[in-house]
């Protein structure tokens, strides 16, 4: 899918949680794990979602995928707010929009074998051709994997061949965007290297869109077309991979880059930020990252800093001048 | 400066329904005074196993040390009674775990654990040693650290956590601190912080055997590295020549495998395969199924450690220069 509509387009998405405490369960606040989130993905683009944790962008991404219920703001999926579809259109829809997981053993069905993990969607959905086996194998040899894993258990593989087998599982659909969680993290390094270029080579070949979630800069770099970072529920800055890795302008991207551990960046000690993230149950006034920036200024307690945007780029720091101010929401929150 | 600490052709295995499991295979190398020493590896490879059998914590059984010695300073902890063990534990040498949840107990608060540490090491009044500890938690970057000795772990944030581990490792001044993935579940902000701490010990002339499956860490923090890969060693050098030119096709091939910052994407130089299984590691070396460059010799014959300049060595014939080449 090409042309100028974003596959995707979120509008000043939240997502809170509430938090309830004492003997009447009274809620006494909310997470506010996603709060005022405006993003898009193009088709056959990849956008890379960096933070730490608790940053909020797994959240972010399970909204997308409707696995969270936003409070409110808009989740535009090829054109269609997904809110107003009624069940069996979102069902309809939903196919197209996929998601991975960090750890592949916990989203595979222990109890379904490899053969009706991939092809249970299809079933679901009425899009299988021809047998099960033909095509499970088809999807199979995708991944690079031989037929044979078909009837053998999730558990009998490596944590590199699970997340091959869930990525099968995830373009059985064919999907246009793949939200992935953290897909490598948990793998080890020789082996994380085959599923970055696995997931390289399914993009090409079925034109897929990412939006690639995960707290590894190095990773992020290597896959993404387009890079937001978050901090604390919303997004800091975002823009072009190349140039937000090459010249950050948010203090707290500039921090993560300084941070990064990897031959050839410079050796021993870093310049380090104090302190740890905020709680988002309750955020402090004004930037969020002011409590630890190094060039904080009086005006960051207070307010927090409106976008300032050229065609490409974005960065909410009161370093810059405001410029181009987020389109407005299309529902008040 | 001389050797702290020499690992002698340690092997340490398990018994296992399926047989003995060999984890760490005729495992050497030294730690010299006031280094950093990256022993890094992917999971399964041993790394973890041998820097347990230094403070011998292998769980006998199912593990069992077969062979080799550890001398600290000349003395073979191995062969040590367990009362003197005890005595080095902690005192001489300590270890950071990846996990402070179950290092530190759930069921004492933080400043009590620290406390108790100090008292069963260190003649020292439990006035003082509070006082001691609350100077420690400030060090490790611990605010409002006189009221965090009141809490208890679960109310600590992760980073908080393994600062709380690393002050209790410290404040006893080890000779060695053995800190195995001190910061993989941390964020890198956090991890930064942690590391920088451990640099601080360096320089007052601690040792540090830093166990890790992150290159970009080793490059970072240490002086020398040891690379291990199913059970044994399969490269050692001083950092900077092993990242410039590594010798082992392993090596060589883990760092080509890593993705950049810095450089565009383009498809990376994957190592084929996974790694075998302890249980069925290939005859010869273990690594010759997965190596490009893999020859005759290779599956029949284990590769000794050929030595080169700089301290350098690497497991590999293709350094054989008088024996027969591929």
């Amino acid at each position: 899918m090409t042309g100028n509509a974003p596959l995707l387009e979120i509008r000043d998405l939240r997502t809170w949680f509430p938090v309830r405490r004492g003997l009447l369960n009274r809620l006494v606040g909310h997470v506010k794990a996603v709060d005022g989130v405006s993003l898009h993905v193009m088709g056959g683009e990849t956008l890379g979602l960096v933070g730490e944790s608790g940053c909020g962008k797994t959240t972010l991404g399970r909204s997308i995928a409707g696995l969270e219920r936003p409070r409110s703001g808009q989740i535009l999926f090829q054109g269609t707010d997904m809110k107003v579809l009624s069940r069996a259109e979102r069902k309809r829809a939903a196919r197209h929009l996929q998601m991975i997981f960090q750890d592949p053993a916990a989203s595979l069905n222990p109890r379904l074998t490899v053969l009706d993990a991939l092809t249970e969607g299809l079933q679901e959905h009425g899009l299988l051709e021809g047998s099960r086996e033909a095509e499970g194998a088809r999807l199979l040899a995708e991944v690079g994997l031989p037929p044979e894993a078909l009837y053998r258990y999730p558990f009998e593989f490596s944590g590199g061949q699970r997340q091959r087998i869930s990525l099968a599982r995830a373009i059985s659909l064919r999907p246009a965007l793949v939200v992935c969680d953290e897909p490598v993290s948990s793998l080890d390094v020789s082996v994380q290297a085959q599923v970055i270029n696995l997931l390289m080579d399914l993009r090409e070949k079925h034109r897929l869109s990412y939006l690639f979630i995960s707290h590894d800069l190095s990773v992020v770099r290597h896959l993404s077309d387009r890079i937001a970072v978050m901090y604390l529920g919303r997004i800091v800055e975002e823009g072009p991979a190349e140039t937000v890795m090459g010249s950050p302008l948010h203090p707290y991207t500039q921090a993560l880059l300084a941070a990064v551990l990897a031959p050839g960046q410079p050796r021993g000690r870093k310049l380090v930020l104090p302190g740890e993230p905020p709680s988002p149950l309750n955020p402090p006034s004004g930037c969020p990252f002011h409590a630890r920036c190094p060039k904080a200024m009086d005006q960051c307690r207070l307010d927090y800093p409106p976008a300032s945007a050229t065609e490409t780029r974005r960065v909410h720091c009161h370093l810059y001048p405001p410029r181009v101010p987020d389109p407005a929401p299309l529902l008040a929150p | 400066m001389g050797a702290l600490l020499q690992i002698q052709d340690l092997t340490v295995a398990f018994e296992t329904d399926e047989g003995r499991l060999c984890a760490a295979d005729r495992v050497s190398f030294d730690i010299e005074e006031g280094e950093v020493l990256g022993l890094v590896g992917e999971s399964g490879c041993g790394k973890t196993v041998t820097a347990l059998s230094i403070l011998r914590l292998i769980p006998s059984p199912p593990g069992r040390i077969e062979s080799g010695s550890i001398l600290f300073r000349g003395r073979d902890l191995l062969a040590l009674p367990a009362s003197e063990l005890r005595r080095v534990r902690g005192q001489a040498i300590s270890m950071v775990f990846q996990d402070p949840m179950t290092a530190l107990s759930p069921l004492h608060r933080v400043g009590d654990q620290l406390v108790e540490t100090l008292q069963l090491h260190q003649k020292i009044g439990r006035r003082a040693a509070r006082s001691l500890a609350v100077e420690w938690l400030k060090k490790v970057g611990i605010p409002a650290a006189a009221e965090r000795m009141d809490a208890w772990p679960h109310q600590l944030s992760g980073g908080m956590r393994q600062r709380v581990m690393l002050a209790m490792a410290l404040m006893l001044e080890p000779a060695l601190i053995i800190a195995d993935e001190p910061t993989t579940a941390l964020d890198v902000t956090i991890q930064a912080q942690i590391f920088n701490l451990l640099l601080d010990m360096k320089d007052r002339s601690t040792s540090v055997l830093l166990i890790t499956h992150d290159m970009g860490a080793v490059w970072a923090m240490c002086s020398r590295v040891v690379v291990m890969y199913a059970s044994r060693v399969v490269e050692a050098g001083p950092a900077e020549a092993l990242f410039r030119a590594p010798l082992h096709p392993y090596t060589q091939g883990l760092l080509r495998s890593m993705p950049s910052v810095q450089a565009p994407g383009g498809r990376l130089e994957a190592i084929p395969g996974q790694v075998p299984s302890p249980l069925n590691y290939p005859t010869g070396c273990h690594f010759s199924d997965r190596c490009p460059k893999v020859f005759g010799r290779c599956r029949v014959a284990e590769p000794p450690l050929y030595t080169r300049g700089e301290g350098r060595g690497a497991a590999c014939f293709l350094l054989d220069e008088a024996g027969i080449g591929p």
